[in-house]
């Protein structure tokens, strides 16, 4: 019979107070005031700062690996008084802050293919990005499935699941009372993992209630969430995407509400653009990287004066685009995981299901 | 959040006692030609204070005073035209508007309202630019502490 | 009872749909405690429209960037307090005052469903059902039961205009009218500035760790219509660094805040869309509280107005030179 292996919840809080000292320990943490979800060390815990593994958090992953703003080195300009004619440029990098491995703990499956998407971006072919690699690289990822299903989630229309796992370390199901591990990765890390906290992780063997159990959270989790929205088949919708690019009118009825804003950029768990600048005071200066968004008019403003995208629908069309067009084209895959977080946060209420929807019917 | 404040600068910044930084912006045609006389006829002031020469005191945009206030100056000092002298005839009188709301407005972000002022100084009146430096320097070390 | 306004509402956009080109208004949406604004072209579009407590957004937003699109004239559906953005705006000389037509419903108020929010806890709203005095919101696992008077806006209980709007161009009486027990204008500036510099100083700070830059206050805004020539976001002349962090956050309000300086009608929709929940609104509150006082001049109340930083008098009354002598 197969053995079950799993975390009692009681002892979850033990848990991660054990690991956090050997481990940095990231959590969705709800600040009590306003009541926003993040992902944060779990040193900040206290009575305003509560774990919450319900609900999605505010902001996705992609905020830990790629932070909306990071120093890429710092430069300084040096001259000698004995040799005034030369100028010397000193560069100094920032140092490798990731001495300790990181754990992250409580995240949602959907976060878990956002992240599998920046490696895409980041960490692929010739195309590897020091800065995110220092924070990726040693980084064990605990997530647990999706038990309730929002009404903004639509994951199993683009092909994810509430219990797909992806590239995370362990993968856990919580089924009320103990937390089931059900993906397990082969790796040494993970095994040793596994050994060094073999006192939470308890084993069993499997029963009828317990499988049960399993199987009608699975059921129910990808039942409600197929009702959120039809099943998008990513070969084709390439095709539509492409025979609709040139509807104007189209595209202008469906984006007027859009303000431009970049709320459901930032949140985005796959969003990347980001923008490289330099700033200079005196003789020294510093280049670093923000978030960049492509909604906005300066994101394609050229240095004439002219602009491709002047218009709303013109740069929500790139938006649309790059998530349901071009990435298929390179990685076969839709640029998108169904997590909701532009539907949440959107002012006016632009729902990309609804968007691409009616693109589809068009 | 704190991959956010990595590196962030705050509004005023406290810095020692004796090396307090105050920015001042004047006016081409009455306060910076007071501050001149004031040096030729060598009256002594207080050396805290960098001088930023404007063609008006109505040129003086809010972002002015309240950028020098992010980049961590511990006083901001504005001086123009007395009202109804100035050179474009009415420049300082919609500069005190803005000024007086501005004032008004810092200790709602947590910035003492004395940390800024702003005076008139004619070209003629080098002892009142001396009076008006010497106390402002004294108040913003007093808050400095 | 709203089904009456509805249809009177309906009547009027009929009546007038011929002679506008477009019409903007609210619908139902999907998500729980928010409508969807909508653009109305046709007749058989009309059913759509609805207008009852959770029409919060201020459509004035649209009408700046709307009028250069179109060459007819634009209908807007507003509340009475929406109506001051508009008069702003054509004050400003922003917007012909030709090309709007206003069609204002008498409100008798609005949900502030940041309340609601905190009212259960922050947990997510996944269903929730509106009648003339309750709300009924259902939580993942709870349902909630709440009495409307305690969940509207904070404009509402100061609003002296929800049935007597400055300006308008068709009125649609509202049977229902706002009945609310008044609060003193400002008194929660007044409380929370009672706290002390330092505390301020840290509260800001706190609030604004939060901010990522997302510019939705500023693209939300009915008077902002700046936001393709943002100075925050040019490279030269470098203002602002494109730095996410705190203190930029700070900043970048604090340019905002000066821009809207006598302009700001206090519709909080910046408040209302900060995805970080950020308290903008009482930022805007204090700046508009230093212009009552300094200039009495209330922002959006009557047309053709200059705005009290764009003008001057040889004696100021109430503000007084500083000495330092």
């Amino acid at each position: 019979m197969e053995k079950l292996i799993y975390i009692k919840k009681e002892s979850l809080k033990n848990f991660l107070e054990k690991i956090s000292k050997d481990y940095d320990v990231y959590l969705p943490i709800q600040n009590k005031k306003n009541g926003i979800i993040n992902f944060d060390s779990i040193n900040i815990l206290n009575e305003n700062y509560i774990m919450n593994l319900k609900e999605k958090t505010r902001q996705s992953l992609k905020f830990l690996f790629f932070p909306p703003y990071e120093s890429l080195f710092e430069f300084e300009y040096k001259k000698d008084i004995k040799n005034p004619e030369v100028t010397e440029i000193a560069l100094s990098k920032p140092g490798n802050s990731n001495l300790r491995e990181k754990v992250i703990f409580g995240i949602k499956p959907c976060d878990v293919r956002g992240i599998d998407y920046l490696d895409l971006v980041f960490n692929s072919g010739n195309n590897k990005d020091p800065y995110y690699l220092n924070k990726r690289e040693n980084t064990i990822i605990i997530s647990i499935g999706c038990s309730i299903v929002y009404p903004d989630c639509f994951c199993t229309s683009i092909g994810g699941s509430p219990f797909n796992f992806g590239n995370a370390n362990i993968g856990l199901l919580d089924i009320g009372s103990d937390l089931i591990v059900t993906k397990l990765d082969e790796s040494e890390k993970i095994k040793k993992f596994i050994a060094d906290y073999k006192d939470f992780f308890e084993k069993k063997d499997m029963d009828d209630e317990t499988e049960n159990k399993i199987n009608e959270i699975v059921l129910q989790s990808n039942k409600t969430c197929s009702t959120n929205w039809k099943k998008i088949n990513p070969e084709n919708i390439t095709a539509k995407m492409e025979s609709t690019f040139k509807e104007d009118a189209l595209w202008q009825e469906i984006t007027k509400k859009c303000i431009s804003c970049a709320a459901c950029t930032y949140v985005c768990p796959t969003c990347v653009c980001f923008n490289i600048a330099d700033e200079q005071k005196d003789k020294k200066g510093e280049r670093y990287r923000c978030w960049d968004f492509c909604t906005n008019y300066y994101y394609t403003l050229e240095a004439s004066g002219h602009n491709p995208r002047e218009k709303i629908y013109q740069r929500y069309r790139n938006k649309i685009n790059c998530k349901y067009n071009y990435f298929i084209k390179r990685n076969k895959n839709l640029y998108c995981v169904g997590c909701g977080r532009c539907i949440d946060v959107c002012p006016v209420g632009m729902d990309i299901r609804e968007i691409v929807s009616s693109i589809i019917s068009f | 959040m704190n991959f956010i404040n990595e590196g962030s600068k705050s509004l005023n910044v406290k810095n020692k006692k004796e090396d307090v930084k105050i920015v001042a912006f004047l006016c081409n045609w009455c306060s910076y030609a007071g501050a001149d006389a004031a040096g030729t006829s060598r009256l002594r002031q207080p050396e805290d204070i960098r001088i930023i020469r404007v063609p008006c005191s109505g040129r003086i945009n809010p972002l002015f005073i309240l950028k020098a206030f992010n980049l961590g100056a511990d006083g901001v000092l504005v001086s123009g035209c007395h009202p109804n002298d100035c050179h474009y005839s009415e420049g300082n009188f919609y500069a005190r508007r803005r000024l007086e709301v501005i004032k008004e407005f810092l200790p709602f972000i947590g910035i003492d309202k004395r940390r800024f002022s702003y005076q008139w100084v004619s070209a003629s009146e080098a002892q009142k630019w001396q009076k008006v430096v010497i106390n402002f320097v004294k108040i913003i070390k007093e808050i400095n502490g | 009872m709203v089904n009456i306004l509805e249809n009177k509402l309906k009547e009027k956009i009929s009546s007038l749909i011929e002679e506008l080109e477009i019409i903007i208004g609210y619908s139902e949406s999907k998500a729980p405690l928010k409508i969807n604004p909508v653009f109305i072209k046709t007749k058989e579009e009309i059913d759509r429209l609805i207008f009852n407590n959770l029409c919060v957004n201020n459509l004035a937003t649209y009408s700046y960037y709307l009028s250069a699109d179109t060459k007819g004239k634009i209908g807007i559906i507003l509340k009475p307090c929406d109506v001051k953005s508009i008069i702003q705006l054509i004050s400003e000389e922003l917007l012909i005052k030709n090309k709007i037509k206003t069609i204002v419903i008498g409100c008798n108020g609005i949900i502030d469903y940041k309340k609601i929010n905190k009212a259960v806890n922050y947990q997510k709203i996944i269903s929730a059902k509106l009648d003339e005095n309750n709300i009924t919101v259902n939580t993942i696992d709870k349902s909630f039961n709440f009495k409307l008077k305690d969940f509207f806006a904070q404009k509402c209980y100061v609003c002296n205009i929800y049935d007597n709007p400055p300006y308008y161009d068709e009125f649609i009486e509202n049977d229902l009218k706002l009945n609310l027990e008044k609060k003193k204008e400002y008194e929660d500036i007044e409380e929370f500035e009672k706290s002390g510099l330092e505390k301020i100083y840290k509260f800001w700070e706190e609030e604004f760790n939060n901010c990522i830059r997302c510019y939705a206050c500023r693209n939300i805004c009915p008077l902002e219509v700046c936001r393709d020539k943002c100075i925050a976001q040019l490279d030269e002349p470098h203002w602002q660094s494109h730095k996410i962090n705190s203190s930029e956050g700070k900043f970048f309000q604090l340019i905002r805040i000066f821009h809207l300086a006598g302009r700001c009608t206090e519709c909080g929709e910046c408040e209302r869309v900060c995805p970080a929940n950020i308290e903008l609104l009482k930022l805007m509150k204090k700046v508009n509280q230093i212009i009552l006082k300094l200039f009495d001049y209330r922002p959006g109340l009557i047309l053709d107005m200059k705005p009290p930083l764009l003008t001057f008098k040889n004696v100021e009354q109430n503000i007084k030179d500083e000495e330092l002598i």
